[in-house]
């Protein structure tokens, strides 16, 4: 380093950044320049178009060396932005990138403002406090702290799937957590995929074995991350696994248990058929499982909740001895450098509106369970049926139920047009049913989808533009009798229309999980208003998020395809590795430090850090910061009754001097 | 009201026609068009087997019990008592329907099936 970045005499380099336009529109720049040049200390002021550019970086560099400049202050946009790129430009220009002080002039200032003179003297105060404050600066080094290579993927949905296979191709170890006995999450439902009727089935079952044999992915069905500590590079996280009362590396998935089990018929409702169909306490979540192994229900079984069953699981089990009613909830302790949460989406309960007759009439299904129905490994073996067991004549779907609708969901759900089509042609394929869509407006943006909605109207599948008002059996004509009648605004042709149908399907859209805040609480993670994970930034940072080694991928962040979920998954696996391969994290200096001979020892600040950075030294009864912890929130400084705690780039006389640099300007 | 109804211990009909309107003032301005969306109402009602309207606005109430003569002379016969739900909820706590009011309407209710609970 320099040797005047030394106490010696301070000389301060000043830039005020016009932005295009953006500043320079509002803020008098040439005249804030001039005023900040009479300021004690400043040697050079200056005025450029564009700070952030090459010739603007180059310029500081140029002038720490004419002028042997030990402190530079850049009046431009917000630290957000660029304070990173000036640190830069200071440390190449020989100083250490602490000597750096940003000033906001654009979002705090020309963005805000319209009156010229105001706005200019607000920069000229600002600056001022800048000025005042950058002379205490003191040179900083940042930390390095060693990245633990391992990854954690929350979620085992498509997105969590392509997130861990991709970290596990590159040669790192991936724990997959998944809550439900299966991995495969929505698209596992799936009969085809839009827009090109590929078999859902036959493209998700690879991956999913393919997560199952890979020998750098650890998977934990029927498990939940609990508790998650440390910070990026170095995660301890806690993961439930709950007794599953099948011991996963004995079963083979035969499912002689199944049929020995005590309840000879099964009774209780399938949950990967939405409960179109009845499963026993034993089972197997579906035929495509992975694992390929039993789950016992302790809701359901006898043994389990009375421990007075007969056991004919036990005996068809055999000498595998796989059944194993001892297992208890275990608690496992990982240590990961990376985790990528794809918890996804929950559809919205079509109970919510009444007036669709959901759960009322027996013929009002949703789109996934007629996708169930249209399965062939579903319930009805790919029969489109009533539940009278007739075929339908007609059928119509309803959309937008739970989405851009301003009594339930604000926002649209994005799948919900194509993948109504989508079953529509495929009830046409099925059946010889007329098929209406009642839609607000058609949203086919993806490639291939608007020819995908052609090819429906093409197929003589009816489009009628409006919101449906009710579903009702009140027939007031006689082809209306013993039918569902839909009730619409038909908007372009300009009258209420009633539209009798056998079933209706009705286009449930996608909401955030139901503890979608608690996990946002475990990652330290932001929600949107509507509950969806927050992304660092909507156009540059999709996948991270406000936590550093924390991202998103999938439907957890807001509705999407399975294109757009794939996508997100690699993103963020990429940037995970970007992390792991560089080998290390550089820690901001901004950290707060005990000043020892002042430190009473009284540990008021101990509970009150908010990611458990401080402990107490009992041999020298001081309080002691880590360093690596500390996130430099500032809580501790304030807190402490003697004034012993600093805090780098905080300094009492920094936030003084800069207070007073505001209030002084004249 | 269908909900309260039901734990007061009445068998509710699924009736989609609660929300349509009564004919509100128009049986009074307009009888030809008022009367018939009344009539919709009492027809489907009696169709899905109902022993009585359960209403909550004084002119649905006045609308559905008032205008039977001429309802009947128009369409045909179609009889159905309407009281308010708050009647139907004194019936289940016990009070007696002369208290009640039950008396005053045009259709009298007909009798409950089973006594109602006693205080």
């Amino acid at each position: 380093m320099n040797a005047s970045n030394g106490n010696g005499e301070v000389r301060i380099g000043f830039y005020i950044c016009h932005c295009g336009t953006n500043i320079a529109g509002v803020v008098d720049c040439p005249a804030v320049a001039q005023y900040v040049a009479k300021l004690p200390g400043v040697v050079v002021s200056r005025d450029y178009k564009y700070m952030c550019s090459d010739p603007g970086q180059e310029l500081i560099q140029q002038d720490i060396r004419a002028h042997q400049l030990n402190r530079v202050v850049v009046a431009s946009c917000s630290p957000l932005l660029h304070e990173h790129t000036f640190r830069n430009a200071v440390a190449a220009g020989g100083l250490n990138p602490f000597y750096f002080q940003m000033v906001n002039v654009r979002e705090h200032d020309s963005w805000v403002h319209t009156d010229r003179a105001e706005a200019t003297a607000k920069a000229k105060s600002l600056a001022h406090a800048a000025i005042r404050r950058v002379r205490f600066h003191r040179a900083l080094e940042t930390t390095r702290v060693p990245i633990h290579p391992d990854v954690l993927v929350v979620g085992g949905g498509i997105a969590g799937i392509h997130a861990a296979i991709t970290v596990a191709n590159a040669g790192k170890k991936v724990f997959l957590v998944e809550r439900e006995p299966s991995i495969g999450g929505h698209m596992a439902k799936f009969d085809k995929t839009f827009p090109t009727l590929d078999c859902a089935a036959c493209i998700l079952t690879p991956k999913m074995s393919a997560v199952r044999s890979h020998e750098n992915i650890t998977l934990w069905t029927y498990s939940e991350v609990v508790k998650v500590e440390g910070y990026v590079g170095n995660y301890t996280v806690t993961v439930k696994r709950k007794p599953r009362y099948v011991n996963e590396e004995l079963c083979v998935g035969c499912q002689e248990c199944l049929k020995a089990c005590v309840f000879k018929e099964p009774k209780f409702p399938d949950e990967f058929n939405v409960g179109l169909n009845k499963r026993k306490p034993i089972y197997i979540p579906f035929p495509q499982a992975v694992p390929q192994v039993v789950v016992i229900d302790p809701e359901r079984c006898i043994q389990v909740k009375t421990g007075k069953c007969k056991q004919t699981c036990l005996e068809a089990c055999a000498d595998r001895h796989a059944i194993d009613f001892s297992q208890k909830e275990e608690l496992v302790e990982i240590k990961v450098g990376n985790i990528i949460i794809a918890t996804g989406f929950k559809l919205f309960d079509a109970k919510r509106i009444p007036q669709y007759g959901y759960g009322l009439y027996p013929n009002v299904v949703t789109s996934i369970e007629l996708e169930r129905l249209v399965t062939s490994s579903g319930p009805t073996a790919g029969e489109i049926v009533l539940r009278d067991g007739r075929k339908p004549k007609s059928v119509g779907f309803i959309l937008c139920v739970g989405s851009r609708d301003m009594k339930t969901n604000r926002w649209c759900s994005r799948t919900c047009c194509m993948h109504s089509m989508k079953l529509a042609q495929l009830v046409r394929e099925h059946t010889d049913a007329d098929v209406t869509v009642f839609y607000l407006d058609i949203r086919a943006p993806g490639k291939g989808c608007e020819e995908f909605y052609d090819r429906s109207l093409k197929e003589g599948i009816q489009f009628v533009r409006g919101r449906v008002a009710e579903v009702t059996d009140w027939a007031l004509a006689p082809e209306e009798e013993g039918k569902l009648v839909i009730r619409v605004e038909d908007t372009l042709a300009g009258f209420v229309r009633r539209i009798p149908v056998d079933m209706i399907v009705l286009a449930v859209g996608m909401e955030p999980q139901a503890d979608a805040q608690d996990v946002r609480r475990l990652f330290n993670m932001s929600c949107g208003s509507e509950g969806w994970f927050l992304e660092k930034h909507p156009k540059l940072a999709p996948v991270s998020t406000f936590t550093d080694g924390v991202f998103i991928a999938g439907c957890c962040q807001g509705p999407k395809d399975i294109p757009d979920s794939i996508a997100q998954a690699g993103a963020a696996a990429a940037e995970a590795m970007a992390l792991i391969d560089k080998g290390y994290i550089e820690q901001e200096p901004n950290t707060a430090y005990i000043v020892e001979e002042d430190c009473s020892g009284c540990k008021s600040c101990i509970p009150l850090c908010p990611f458990t950075a401080i402990t107490f030294d009992e041999a020298k009864q001081k309080a002691h910061i880590n360093a690596a912890l500390c996130k430099g929130c500032g809580t501790c400084v304030a807190a402490c009754p003697s004034g012993s705690i600093k805090q780098n780039l905080f300094e009492d006389e920094e936030i003084f001097s800069e207070i007073e640099g505001v209030l002084t300007y004249a | 009201m269908d909900r309260l109804l039901a734990v007061l211990g009445a068998e509710v009909v699924h009736f989609p026609l609660k929300t349509k309107c009564c004919g509100g003032s128009l049986t009074g301005t307009v009888p030809e068009a008022g009367l018939r969306l009344t009539y919709i109402l009492l027809k489907e009602a009696v169709r899905r087997g109902a022993d009585v309207i359960a209403a909550i606005c004084p002119l649905c109430q006045f609308n559905l019990d008032a205008y039977h003569d001429q309802i009947n002379r128009r369409w045909g016969r179609t009889r159905i008592a309407t009281v308010y739900f708050t009647q139907l909820m004194g019936l289940a706590f016990g009070l007696p329907a002369e208290q009640l009011g039950l008396k005053r309407n045009f259709v009298p209710m007909k009798p409950l099936p089973i006594e109602p609970a006693t205080l």
